[in-house]
């Protein structure tokens, strides 16, 4: 479970659920994150924001994250968009056509 | 990291994309103009840059670029396969899109967010008119690694272009944990690496495969590409670094049976010549970036081209050459500082002379060649003018034509980019209102097509640029007209002003004379900043102009803003720098000639010089320096109350002149004189005089003029002392004194001490001068002058041609003759030792010329001999004889027409010699005669 850093600041402004990992998305973090993730949407139902601010780099597998993040909203009905996207991290996901699915917005 | 390696390949890109278009925009305007005949080369110039600006911007994920090149690109293929016909609104519309291009590459990060939806619907409605249509779709099928069958729907364009270029259409599927991450690389390099493999037509993740966040780490998501190539599925596979059976070849006879099916003459059948095309391996990884040209050769031409071109140049960072200058500058200060702190040192250490010469060459070199490497060719400004030009006329229904010249001439980088908006300005200017509608123009049987010339070219150590039209001038009525009407002159004023100065009116903040404030120019803020910009720069900007004729702006520039040759001047114990450009001669007006060379014309003092009028300004007034001179025995400075350069008073010890004792001058060469103008004679003055005699006269009142040239006129600077010439590094004026408008930056010397550059256009502004008088006066002197000159060439003489003794000619001028008489030699008498002869009842002493000059006696024997008497005037009327030139014999009375040569007799009274009717013969001046003989007062001339 969670190191001594908090692995998400989950900041739930109104209705909106903010996710913002404060490290990279790679194979070594995946797993904690995903775990906070989802302990994070067990308690709530609104709209869910991921903010990647913090994060610099995302390999495979934190793309598989996200996406499988994506699909758990959508399974759920809740809106899901990103926010704060590096530019790098930016390329991958438009040539992957991901802004196709949901809102990404740039950093 | 990866980021600031893709930092500087975005920035390449970005460079290069910029240079590709405005390497085709001359094409692009050919183009236009050309018509239906267009040379094949020039299209695919045209096609090729636009491919690669769409290449780069697919490979680093530029999508609105990518997006706007990539239409355009498909425009430019109709146009180059004969397709499509350039027409005008073609033009406008690929112009528009390069202007789009252009404004993504601007900020390349934010290119995303740049509006093109218009641009974009009208390349749309371009190709739609032909049948096109940008966003019909094919369906595509394929296998998949499990071996479903898949459809996808691809964009009907994309497979087109792709099939066109001999490509054939793949389906890949790389798993994002075993293909990507297990093999070490990030996602983004693998997409990378596919788009270079291919033409990338479309890539996603099929969502229906991801899990949801509790198992999604445990599937391997695959990332299906679709990409066009020309290689063979299994080397595509291999480039791709997938297994082989995760690369499919999509149904190629199915797609074509749609695109066939889509539109009559749209079918493209296989290019069969570029199947044939096998690829090599080596070859594999480049080709598809060139896979555009369906000949390879002429793409490995397009690339050694590129390769060559790289080799004689690099791309250096612009803040890196400035901190070069800058170190440049901080060399020359020390230098300098050296050679002055060693000044006198040279004998103490041996070869020290030699080193530091050398040192000061190299310095000098390493300067120079730095400021080179900022120099750039001011075509980079005057080649986007062709294209102004053409939007404008079009716009306003004009014909113009534009002629370029000189455009290799190199300025410093800042200067060039600073000229950009001043000349834009003038440019549109032009077209906007100089430059007739083509009815006009043929009313007044000019060619309907409007001529503007851009020229620049070298003269005097500065760079001029010159734009010149044939249009309709500049009316200095109407220019007067607006400007009384806006309160920018008064009608006083407007009576005084010359036509240069009312021209020059259109420099006036808040002037235009534009009916209408068209949104092009004539918002009446273009030319004050066309001034204020060049003047900023350090140059200067004229306007010669005729009505019904054209008119030409010419701006005048210097070389380089950074290092530069001064002349070091001083007033009391200041220093100033003057810049070696705008100086023109130094004039040392010694004591003695202050008065006859510097005087008043209008109110103001002016210096001749030569031909010239200058008028005159003291560098302490302008600068509010309390006037000084240095006393001549105690060297001390005092203040120096005289108002006027010239003194014209009496110089003879007056005791009213201030400040100091009077005492009776040193006897001078000259009797003293009085009168209202100053003594014309130099007294002999090697040697400072002594206290207490005129300080008028002394070497200290020496005037030191720099003569200082603004554009085309000149004016002078008194200064009180001279200094040396040095290079001096300019530095930009602080804050506190920027508005200073005599100063134009200031500068470190050797000593530590910081002196300020003197702006002559500053200078004439402070003082106030006015360049238009002196011009009038100066024409009436230089008249003046030609007619005396012309007199006094004029070598028409009459004279009467006499004898003295046998064989000695001699000619005195007619005018110059009261009488002629015949005397008797027994009735001259002597009185004392001055002969005299009984003249009308008066005794006229007679002249002996061989008492007077190196000449023989006349014959003593002789019975009878005559006398010319010549002809005094006094007091405005002839008077008596005063006495007679005794001559053996007259000869003859003629007009000739010689020039004298000067003689070796001596004697007072000779003017030269001539030959007169084969007689070597004397010319005389018979009233310097009579003054030699002491018989008529000596006059000044």
């Amino acid at each position: 479970m969670p190191t001594s850093k908090p692995p998400l600041v989950t900041a739930a402004k109104g209705e909106a659920l903010r996710l913002k990992p404060k490290v990279d998305l790679i194979a070594s973090t995946v797993e904690v994150q995903r775990a906070s993730m989802m302990k994070a949407l067990d308690s709530r139902q609104g709209e869910v924001v991921l903010d990647l601010s913090l994060v610099d780099q995302i390999d495979s597998l934190g793309i598989t994250l996200v996406l499988g993040l994506f699909k758990t909203c959508q399974k759920s009905g809740i809106p899901f968009s990103i926010e704060g996207v590096k530019p790098d991290i930016m390329r991958v996901f438009r040539l992957l056509n991901l802004p196709k699915f949901f809102t990404i917005l740039e950093g | 990291m990866t980021s600031i390696v893709d930092e500087s390949i975005i920035s390449d890109f970005v460079a290069e994309s910029r240079d590709h278009l405005n390497a085709i925009e001359p094409d692009l305007l050919t183009m236009e103009q050309g018509g239906a005949e267009l040379s094949k080369d020039l299209l695919n110039r045209v096609f090729r840059a636009i491919h690669s600006i769409k290449g780069g911007a697919g490979f680093l994920a530029f999508e609105a670029l990518k997006g706007l090149s990539h239409i355009m690109e498909s425009v430019l293929m109709q146009v180059r396969d004969g397709k499509l016909a350039v027409g005008p609104e073609l033009m406008d519309a690929v112009f528009a899109g390069m202007d789009r291009l252009r404004a993504m590459l601007d900020d390349i990060q934010a290119s995303d967010r740049v509006p093109c939806e218009q641009e974009m619907a009208r390349f749309k409605a371009i190709m739609e008119g032909q049948g096109v249509d940008q966003d019909a779709q094919v369906k595509a099928r394929s296998k998949d690694a499990g071996g479903n069958q898949r459809e996808f729907d691809l964009n009907r364009e994309s497979v087109k272009s792709a099939l066109t270029h001999g490509m054939n259409l793949f389906h890949a599927t790389a798993f994002l944990r075993r293909d990507i991450k297990d093999k070490g690389i990030t996602p983004l390099a693998f997409l990378n690496n596919a788009l270079s493999v291919g033409q990338c037509l479309d890539a996603y993740i099929d969502l229906m495969a991801v899990a949801d966040l509790e198992s999604c780490l445990e599937n391997d998501l695959p990332v299906t590409i679709l990409f066009g190539s020309v290689l063979e599925s299994d080397l595509a596979a291999m480039a791709l670094g997938l297994p082989p059976e995760q690369v499919v070849m999509l149904d190629m006879k199915g797609l074509r049976k749609q695109l066939k099916a889509a539109g009559p003459a749209k079918a493209e059948a296989v290019p069969e010549a570029a199947k044939a095309a096998a690829p090599v391996e080596a070859a594999a990884e480049e080709l598809p970036e060139e896979a555009a040209e369906p000949a390879a050769t002429e793409a490995a031409g397009a690339r050694t081209t590129k390769a060559s071109e790289n080799a004689d140049t690099l791309r250096v960072r612009v803040d890196l050459l400035t901190g070069l200058m800058n170190q440049a500058g901080e060399l020359v200060l020390s230098r300098n500082q050296l050679l002055r702190a060693l000044d006198g040192h040279h004998k103490d250490i041996p070869g020290l002379a030699a080193i530091l010469q050398n040192i000061s060459q190299v310095t000098s070199e390493l300067q120079e060649g730095i400021m080179q490497t900022r120099m750039q060719p001011i075509g980079t400004v005057f080649n986007r003018f062709p294209r102004i030009i053409r939007d404008m006329a079009r716009q306003l229904g004009k014909q113009i034509e534009i002629t370029i010249q000189g455009a290799e001439v190199e300025l410093d980088k800042s200067i060039v980019e600073l000229l950009t908006d001043p000349l834009t300005h003038i440019i549109r200017n032009c077209a906007d209102h100089a430059i007739e509608m083509p009815d006009e123009r043929r009313k007044v049987k000019k060619n309907p097509t409007g001529q503007l010339l851009l020229h620049a070219y070298h003269q005097g150590g500065q760079v001029i640029i010159a734009i010149t039209d044939d249009g309709r001038g500049i009316d200095p009525k109407k220019v007067l007209a607006k400007a009384v009407a806006k309160g920018i002159v008064k009608d006083a004023q407007a009576k005084e002003m010359t036509e240069r100065e009312i021209v020059n009116l259109v420099f006036a903040p808040g002037f235009s004379t534009a009916e209408t404030v068209s949104d092009i120019s004539g918002r009446g803020v273009g030319m004050d900043v066309v001034r204020s910009n060049t003047e900023k720069l350090g140059g200067h900007v004229e306007l010669e102009t005729q009505v019904g004729v054209g008119t030409t702006v010419l701006l005048r520039l210097p070389l380089t803003l950074a290092i530069i040759p001064s002349m070091i001047v001083g007033v009391a114990d200041n220093r100033f720098a003057i810049p070696q450009v705008n100086v023109v001669e130094f004039v040392w007006v010694r004591a003695a000639d202050v008065a006859r060379r510097i005087e008043r014309v209008h109110g103001a003092e002016v210096l001749r010089l030569r031909t010239r009028i200058l008028p005159l300004v003291r560098l302490s007034d302008i600068l509010a320096i309390p006037r000084t001179y240095v006393e001549a025995a105690s060297g001390e400075r005092l203040p120096d109350r005289r108002e006027l350069l010239v003194d014209r008073r009496n110089l003879a010890g007056d005791p009213a002149e201030e400040g100091r004792s009077a005492s009776p001058p040193e006897p001078a060469a000259e009797p003293p004189r009085k009168g209202k103008k100053g003594s014309r004679k130099e007294p002999p003055a090697e040697v400072p005089p002594p206290r207490g005699q005129d300080r008028r006269m002394d070497w200290r009142s020496d005037y030191n003029i720099v003569v200082l040239r603004l554009g085309s006129n000149q004016f002078g600077v008194v200064v009180d002392e001279l200094y040396d010439i040095e290079e001096i590094v300019v530095k930009p004026l602080s804050e506190f004194v920027q508005n200073c408008k005599s100063f134009s930056g200031a500068t470190i010397m050797g000593d530590g001490r910081v002196i300020m550059i003197l702006d002559a256009g500053g200078l004439v502004t402070q003082a106030h001068l006015h360049f238009a008088d002196l011009q009038a006066e100066e024409k009436l002197r230089n008249e003046e002058e030609k007619r005396k000159a012309a007199v006094a060439a004029s070598k028409r003489r009459s004279v009467i041609v006499c004898t003295g003794a046998a064989g000695e000619y001699f000619a005195i001028p007619q005018d110059q003759i009261m009488r002629l008489e015949k005397i008797q030699t027994a009735d001259i008498q002597l009185v004392g030792d001055r002969p005299f002869v009984d003249y009308r009842g008066h005794g006229l002493p007679l002249i002996h010329l061989d008492q007077l000059m190196e000449v023989k006696p006349v014959d003593p024997g002789l019975k009878e001999v005559f006398v010319v008497i010549p002809k005094v005037i006094e007091r405005g009327a002839v008077s008596l004889a005063k006495a007679g030139i005794v001559i053996s014999d007259i000869i003859d009375a003629l007009d000739v027409e010689v020039e004298l040569e000067p003689v070796k007799v001596k004697g007072p009274g000779i003017l030269g010699s001539a030959i007169l009717q084969h007689n070597l013969t004397l010319f005389l001046e018979p009233l310097e005669l009579l003054r030699a003989e002491g018989l008529m007062a000596a006059v000044t001339k």
